[in-house]
């Protein structure tokens, strides 16, 4: 897509032009237009509240440096959000390196910002759709995608729960679209698992 | 298709990812499969399930502590570039400062050296004056009185030869032979000239070799006069007076019945007005003259009475 066409159908164009020629006011307000997505792209990826909240500013900053390299050639909220998967990917490596470090025991219980979910046994009380809107069973989904693997969570935050195109996805995480399609029906499958250990029957 | 590929295709089919003719065939399976249909319908709840999951708020700071890093870098951006871009804007006009301070430092350096490089331009220059006031003294007291009749008997007889002429050439051609010989012939004339010869001996001798100079320069400026007067009952008075009013100074003075001797110590450009100040008082003879200098110099002056005034 060239920048003419950009300029019509990117939201942030115009601001993103503006922050490149050093109008720092142009770029918050393309913080508090994306803060709150990328804030939670970065928290069901790293799972962790206040890693989220790190890596969110680490992202807005290092957009903000690397402002010149973008060039319109995806969308702005696009390359914002490959910047934010990125810092989250990396947090990760990071978190996990710090694991192996500082191991617990296999025995202890999944320590996440939702709460210890593993030990929980499956509950079969109320049919899953009235529960949806539960406050349980959302921890229980969410522990469930922090499980998944790193490659597979990424998917399923970007497709199920943020609703980003094939497309998109493809251009954030650099992969084929064939690679994003397999990927997601097998981190559907693991997800499906792991809500019917969690939640019982569907 | 059997299940498993049902299986497989589950994403594909609920992404509305598959050809027409696969649809149909998928679609037909799950009628007559009620395990597919339920596994379906399990993937259907977790995507459901997935997407329910409720935006998280991020911190209320968020905003306001990205926007102040972000700030902080933008400051340091702009240290950066003042950085990158001062040697091209700001170091141009360094250079002609120091460019400048060092031509001046330099003038000055120079200029504080110069007397003692090149003395003897300084002193040549108004030695050629001396000598072009001596020969210009010289013309003048040839033409006074005293003087013309010895040259005269020398020119008259030239008109007499040519009387036709005579009048017509005599002034300017005698007049012009008069300087030219009388340059030549200072010595004679010096004899003959009295005071005015006297002033022409000092400042001849003022005329003395440079190196000479140089050197008397460096001890101490001395000069010695002799002062031949009547009566020495007011030369102390006098002098004292002088030399107060010429801001000099009276280093030594030794007064007997009918001698004196001060030692002044006098700018070298008061010389000649203190020397005008003694002629006032009685003869005045310089027995050591003064070098051509310049600051301060001493003066000896040896008051002797006599009673007869010279000349």
């Amino acid at each position: 897509m060239n920048e003419t066409m950009r300029k019509d159908t990117d939201p942030d164009y115009a601001a993103a032009v503006r922050c490149r020629n050093g109008d720092v006011d142009a770029f918050e307000q393309i913080v508090i237009r994306h803060q709150k997505k990328m804030f939670n792209i970065a928290y069901r990826m790293t799972g962790d509240y206040n890693d989220a909240a790190e890596v969110v500013q680490d992202a807005f900053v290092s957009a903000y440096k690397n402002i010149k390299s973008f060039r319109g050639g995806a969308r702005f909220s696009t390359w914002l959000y490959t910047i934010v998967i990125n810092l989250s990917r990396n947090r990760l490596k990071q978190n996990k390196a710090r694991d192996i470090k500082e191991p617990i025991s296999i025995d202890d219980p999944v320590r996440t910002s939702d709460g210890e979910i593993r030990q929980d046994p499956p509950s079969n009380d109320v049919p899953v759709p009235d529960r949806l809107q539960s406050h349980q069973v959302q921890q229980r989904v969410r522990g469930c995608i922090k499980s998944l693997e790193d490659d597979f969570r990424e998917v399923v935050v970007l497709r199920d729960i943020q609703g980003f195109s094939y497309g998109e996805i493809c251009d954030m995480l650099k992969l084929a679209e064939g690679t994003v399609k397999s990927r997601l029906h097998r981190a559907r499958e693991y997800l499906r698992d792991c809500l019917k250990k969690h939640l019982g029957e569907l | 298709m059997d299940c498993q590929d049902i299986r497989d295709k589950l994403t594909a089919y609920l992404e509305d990812d598959l050809s027409g003719p696969e649809r149909s065939q998928f679609e037909m399976h799950l009628q007559s499969c009620p395990k597919c249909s339920l596994e379906l319908e399990e993937m259907k709840k977790t995507i459901a399930l997935a997407q329910a999951i409720e935006e998280t708020e991020p911190p209320a700071w968020l905003t306001q502590k990205v926007m102040a890093r972000v700030r902080e870098e933008a400051a340091e951006k702009k240290g950066i570039l003042q950085r990158l871009f001062f040697p091209l804007h700001i170091k141009v006009p360094i250079e002609v400062f120091a460019t400048i301070a060092i031509a001046v430092t330099a003038f000055y350096v120079f200029k504080s050296v110069e007397p003692e490089i090149k003395p003897p331009e300084s002193i040549t220059i108004p030695s050629t004056d001396i000598q072009e006031t001596v020969k210009e003294e010289a013309v003048m007291q040839a033409q006074a009185p005293a003087v013309a009749p010895e040259r005269r008997p020398a020119a008259a007889p030239e008109p007499g030869k040519k009387p036709g002429e005579a009048e017509g050439l005599a002034p300017s051609a005698g007049k012009a032979e008069e300087a030219a010989d009388l340059a030549e012939d200072k010595a004679v004339l010096r004899e003959t000239s009295g005071a005015a010869d006297m002033r022409m001996k000092k400042e001849l001798r003022a005329l003395a070799p440079p190196v000479m100079m140089k050197a008397a320069e460096a001890e101490k400026a001395t000069m010695l006069l002799a002062v031949y007067v009547k009566d020495t009952l007011h030369v102390q008075e006098e002098i004292e007076k002088k030399v107060e009013t010429l801001k000099g100074k009276i280093i030594r003075s030794e007064v007997s019945d009918n001698k004196m001797f001060f030692t002044v110590k006098l700018d070298s450009s008061k010389v000649d007005e203190f020397r005008k100040a003694l002629d006032l008082l009685g003869d005045v003879k310089e027995e050591e003259a003064l070098p051509h200098t310049e600051g301060e110099v001493e003066i000896g002056i040896k008051v002797v009475k006599t009673g007869v005034r010279l000349h």
